[in-house]
This record gives structure tokens, C-alpha cells and sequence, in this order.
């Protein structure tokens, strides 16, 4: 068979017959673009979460946080972590790194005539070095700040924003719940959290001032604990959940008060609450491919009935069986491959355009544009697809014996 | 060019009586005859150019095509005889709608596998006066423009014999006469030309006349009133 004419003739017709080419390849295009945008987005997402996760819990930390831990959801234990646990650990394991946490909550700041309602947090001077945020305006607080219980606040850059609308608030004073506070500086911008909210909408202060002059609380809410050798991690934290035991007086089967995290167990989790969309994502592609192919298949055959007349033609003018598969499985795989190239434009501009604003906007999430192997796979099922859609109808037709065809 | 020996189909159809469609028929047709199979419909004509032209195979019997017995080879075997060796016109011409004539004219030799498929259905086109309608649509055409396409589509591989099936069954007298002074030429070109029809008034432009009726040859004679006939 002459190839190229045989595909230059199959284009001709694929145009001519635009409404039945559009049907055919519907399916796949819809197909993979859901794939396409969904693995990528969702790609986004994962790779938001773990670089989250690696920030929070480096390998060599052992994070400690009253109650539950982060996502228990449970408050029962929020203040059982005392000031004498962390010194306890601190020495027994000669750890030279640590950095407390203390959520505040929403308190009322007041500035002249601007008030705000915005959650404070309590950190040490290491907060600085350990999570990499700094300060663009003023400075950091320090050792010193810390040991003092001194009043001297870090506003998030929203924060400043609205409390000082156009100028610097570095040496002004504002109050939060009436107690008189210094600003020493603003930070710099960190963006949307994982849950959406503005983390520049934000005051840190020093954790032992913000116990003592505004929580009035002998406890603090986390700490994270930073080794030297991260090997050490796992047997550090069976560690210090030993030493919390005791100090807790934590009898045989009872439950922890506190729980110990580290970067492994952390992202354990974090692979288990993807699991249920690495299991639904392939499954529902494959779905969507199934029925597109079920869709080519129904409509090939149906289009194959309508030619017995072409096919019996072809066949008295010479078409050989195999020919005439040839054909039609070439029609099917041409529109697919069409079909994909669509299905995947359309993904990259649903992406960048729709999906990519929402995301950065409401996660924080940079998208990434699709993996070349997220591609090669939905054109890959959109083959496969196009393959079996098309090559039950191409054997019927090549069966048909051209004097019946021709009637 | 064409010997059919003791050739014989039948066809049976749930429990009707077999229908004798070909009834032991042996008949011989010389290069560059131009001969009209003349027969009512029913008389078994069509299955008898079927066979012929290797669409359908006969029950028993030998056919031998350019001295080539091939009633007995492959399907694919076969299709590549009708394509090398065979054109067809159909009364109801048979081009593909929303193609355009020259692209109709090309499909034999898509199976063919010919380089020159441009150059000679431009020549094939041009034989058949329509070089200027090559990029119309089968449907735009005329049903004489549409025949002379599938004469076109016919002679563009070259073939051994033309068979031509009621060519001018759908159309008026004047055009027919135009397809039969075609195929006239084609045959003193050097194409053999088997014409099937059941009008005594087509039949009598050929050379020779085989009167078809139940099957069976009923008469096989030479016509001399044909312009150009020698027997």
C-alpha cells in the first residue's frame, strides 16, 4: 500500500467528516485532560505538602508537641509540656539546638486608631535560623529578648500593613490585650498556608513573654529538639518519650500526653493520606479511557456499516484484508493521537490559567507544569485506547466479501 | 485474455429451490474484444460477471485469466489480480461521497503502491475529458461526469479487461451514448471491454453478442452491424 497517499486520504476524510471525528475523539481528549490536569495539580500539591513537611521537620529534629500532636485534633494535654520537660531533655540527651513553640491565638491588637485581630505566637531567637524566615524591616529578637521576657514584637508583613498603613512600625508601640509592646520588626512575607490562611497576617513574640505576660501558662505548646547526627533521630525520640513518661508519671498502658514526631514517621503519614489518591487517580483515568474506547468502538462500528459499500469498493479494486485494517486502525489511532495532543493543550491551559491562580491564591501551591512522564502516559492509554476502539471494527470490515458489500 | 471452462454456481437460499445462477458455461474472449453479455435481469449475467472479475468464486469449473488459472487462489491472492489486471464500472458508478474525483480515481492505485499515483490519474482524468472537474466533489458531478469518473478510476492501473456492469442503467440516452463511445475508445486503444447490460440497443454497439438466459449461453454471435467488427 502506498502510505503516504493512505494517510494524506485518511486526513482528507477525517476533516470532511468533522461531526464524526469530534465524536470519535471526544472521548479521549476528555480523557486525557482530566489525567493530565489532575496528576499535575494534585502533583502540586504533594510537592507542596512534602517541602511543608521537610521545612517543619527536617531529619535530624524530634518534634514534641503537648497532647495529641498536630492533627489528633484532641486538646486534652495541650499544657503538659513544661519548661523543666525540655531542660530535662535538653541535658540528658546533650542536645545544643532547640526552638520552642507557643500558639497564642487571635488577640486583639491595638495601634493608635487600628485595631486587629490576629494570631500571636511565641518562638526563641532560633526560630530565625532553623525555619528561615527573617526580618525585611528592624531585626530579629534576640537571646537576650528571650531570657528578659522583653515586649518586643514581630509583626507579619499584612500585619504591619494594617496596623501602620505606609510607614515603618519599627520602634512604634502597640498593645496586644492592653500590654504595651515595642516593634522591632516585620517579616518577611511567607505567603498562604497549607490551609489557605495568610501567614503574614501574624505577631511573634518571645515564647517566655508571651507565657507570662499575656497567657499567664507555665507550658509551652511544641518543641522541636535538633541533633547532630540524624541517624540518631529515632532512638532520640524512643528517648525523650521515655524521659517525658517518667517526668509525666505515665503509668504501664497509659497513653502518651504528648506526642513525639519525627521527619520519617512524618512523612509516613504524609504517603499514607496521599495513598487514597495515588489508588483513585489511576483508576479513574482508566475508567475514562475505558469508556472513551468503548465510545470510538460503538462508533467505528456503526460507521462501519455505513461504509460496506466503501469497503466493498476498496476490496474490488484491490484492497487486500489487511489493507483495509490498516485503514480503519490508522483512522482510530490518528484521531487519538489528535485527540491527546487537544486533551493535553487544553490541560496546560486549564492549568495555567484557571487551576495555577486558585492554587497559589488558596494553598500556597506553585504549580508545576505536567511531568514529560505524565504525558507520555496519557498519550500512551490514549493509543492503547484508540487501539482497542478500533481494531474489533477494522476485523469486521476486512471479513466482508466484496460481492456482498457491493450489492 | 479470458477462458471460462464448465464454470457453474448455484445459490441456495433457506429451503427455496437452488437457483442455477451459472449453469455449466464455457466461453473464451480474445484481447481487444469488445463483447456484450446481453441477458434479462435474472438471467444470471451479474453473478456471471462477478466471477468473472473475481468479486465471487464459482461452485466448480476453471478460470483461467491471461492463461493463469485463478479460480483457485487467496483471497489476497485475488485482490491483487483485480487490481492489476481488472476495472470495474458499476451502473451506480460507486465513488466515494465527500471525495473528490481525483482522489477516487486514485484508490486503485493506493493498492497498487504507485509513486506516479498524481501523474497518472491526471492522465487517467484527462482520457476520460475531465481534467477540468478533478477537484470536485463525486456528488457535484453529473451521473454522465460521475461515470466518466469511474471509468477513470477503471483504466488508471492499466488493466487487461474493462468489465462494465449496465454503465448507462441511470443514464438518458444521449449520455449513454457519450459512456459507449468511451469505452469504444478505450477497447481500440487496446483494452478488452466485457459489457454487461440487458438492452439489446447497448449490446448491439459491440463486436460480439452472448445472449444469457437461465445461466446458460443461449446464443453466442458475432455482430457485424458493429462499427469496426470483424468476425
Amino acid at each position: 500500500m502506498n502510505m503516504s497517499l493512505l494517510i494524506r486520504s485518511i486526513l482528507a476524510r477525517l476533516w470532511r467528516y468533522k461531526t464524526k471525528t469530534l465524536s470519535m475523539g471526544l472521548g479521549v481528549m476528555i480523557a486525557v485532560f482530566a489525567t493530565v490536569a489532575l496528576l499535575a495539580i494534585i502533583g502540586s500539591v504533594k510537592a507542596r505538602f512534602r517541602a511543608f513537611i521537610e521545612k517543619s521537620y527536617p531529619p535530624n529534629a524530634i518534634v514534641v508537641m503537648g497532647g495529641g500532636g498536630p492533627m489528633s485534633g484532641q486538646s486534652a494535654g495541650r499544657n503538659s509540656l513544661k519548661l523543666a520537660d525540655i531542660e530535662t531533655v535538653v541535658s540528658s540527651l546533650g542536645i545544643t539546638e532547640w526552638d520552642p513553640i507557643l500558639i497564642g491565638g487571635a488577640r486583639d491588637v491595638k495601634r493608635a486608631g487600628n485595631n486587629v485581630r490576629v494570631p500571636v505566637t511565641g518562638y526563641s531567637e532560633k526560630e530565625e535560623s532553623v525555619r528561615g524566615q527573617s526580618v525585611q524591616d528592624g531585626e530579629f529578637f534576640t537571646a537576650e529578648d528571650v531570657r528578659d521576657r522583653a515586649h518586643v514584637a514581630l509583626l507579619g508583613s499584612a500585619t504591619a500593613e494594617a496596623l501602620f498603613p505606609g510607614e515603618s512600625p519599627v520602634g512604634s508601640q502597640i498593645f496586644i490585650d492592653n500590654v504595651p509592646f515595642q516593634v522591632k520588626g516585620v517579616l518577611e512575607s511567607a505567603g498562604v498556608g497549607l490551609h489557605g490562611d495568610n501567614l503574614d497576617s501574624a505577631i511573634w513574640l518571645p515564647y517566655t513573654t508571651l507565657m507570662d505576660s499575656i497567657l499567664r501558662v507555665n507550658y509551652v505548646s511544641g518543641v522541636t529538639f535538633f541533633l547532630e547526627d540524624q541517624s540518631q533521630a529515632e532512638a532520640g525520640s524512643q528517648e525523650v518519650t521515655k524521659i517525658l513518661r517518667e517526668r509525666h508519671q505515665i503509668g504501664e498502658g497509659q497513653k502518651d500526653d504528648f506526642s513525639v514526631i519525627t521527619s520519617v514517621a512524618m512523612l509516613q503519614t504524609f504517603q499514607r493520606s496521599f495513598r487514597t489518591f495515588n489508588i483513585f487517580i489511576p483508576l479513574i483515568a482508566a475508567t475514562a479511557f475505558l469508556i472513551s474506547a468503548l465510545v470510538i468502538l460503538s462508533i467505528m462500528q456503526i460507521s462501519i456499516k455505513g461504509r460496506i459499500q466503501e469497503i466493498g469498493l476498496r476490496k474490488a479494486l484491490g484492497a487486500r484484508a489487511r489493507d483495509l485494517q490498516t485503514q480503519i486502525v490508522l483512522e482510530v489511532l490518528i484521531v487519538s493521537v489528535i485527540a491527546s495532543v487537544i486533551g493535553i493543550l487544553l490541560a496546560q491551559l486549564s492549568i495555567t490559567a484557571v487551576a495555577a491562580p486558585i492554587l497559589m491564591e488558596k494553598l500556597g501551591v506553585k504549580q508545576q507544569n505536567p511531568s514529560a512522564l505524565v504525558l507520555l502516559v496519557a498519550v500512551g492509554a490514549a493509543l492503547a485506547t484508540g487501539l482497542v476502539g478500533g481494531v474489533l471494527p477494522a476485523r469486521r470490515a476486512a471479513k466482508l466479501r466484496p460481492v456482498e458489500a457491493l450489492k | 485474455m479470458i477462458e471460462l471452462r464448465d464454470l457453474a454456481k448455484t445459490y441456495r437460499k433457506g429451503n427455496e429451490p437452488p437457483v442455477k445462477a451459472i449453469d455449466h458455461v464455457s466461453l473464451k474472449i480474445e484481447q481487444q474484444e469488445l463483447v456484450a453479455i446481453l441477458g434479462p435481469s435474472g438471467s444470471g449475467k451479474s453473478t456471471l460477471m462477478n466471477v468473472m472479475g473475481l468479486l465471487d468464486r464459482p461452485d466448480s469449473g476453471e478460470y483461467l485469466l491471461n492463461g493463469k488459472a485463478v479460480h483457485a487462489l487467496s483471497d489476497d491472492e485475488l485482490a491483487r489480480v483485480r487490481n492489476r489486471f481488472l476495472g470495474f464500472v458499476f451502473q451506480s458508478y460507486h465513488l466515494l461521497p465527500r471525495t473528490t474525483a481525483i482522489e477516487n480515481v486514485q484508490l486503485p492505485l493506493l493498492y497498487a503502491n504507485r509513486k506516479d499515483y498524481k501523474e497518472r490519474s491526471e492522465a487517467a482524468l484527462a482520457a476520460v475529458g475531465l481534467s477540468q472537474r478533478m477537484n470536485h466533489y463525486a456528488e457535484e458531478l453529473s451521473g454522465g461526469q460521475q461515470q466518466r469518473v469511474a471509468i477513470a478510476r477503471a483504466i488508471v492501473n492499466e488493466p487487461s479487461v474493462l468489465l462494465a456492469d449496465e454503465p448507462t442503467g441511470n443514464l438518458d440516452s444521449v449520455v449513454s451514448g457519450e459512456i459507449i463511445e468511451l469505452l469504444k475508445t478505450l477497447n481500440a486503444n487496446g483494452t478488452t471491454v466485457v459489457l454487461i447490460t440487458h438492452d439489446l440497443e447497448v449490446a448491439k454497439q459491440a463486436n460480439r453478442i452472448i445472449r444469457i438466459r437461465d445461466g446458460a449461453i443461449e446464443a453466442d454471435e458475432a455482430n457485424v452491424r458493429a462499427a469496426g467488427g470483424v468476425e
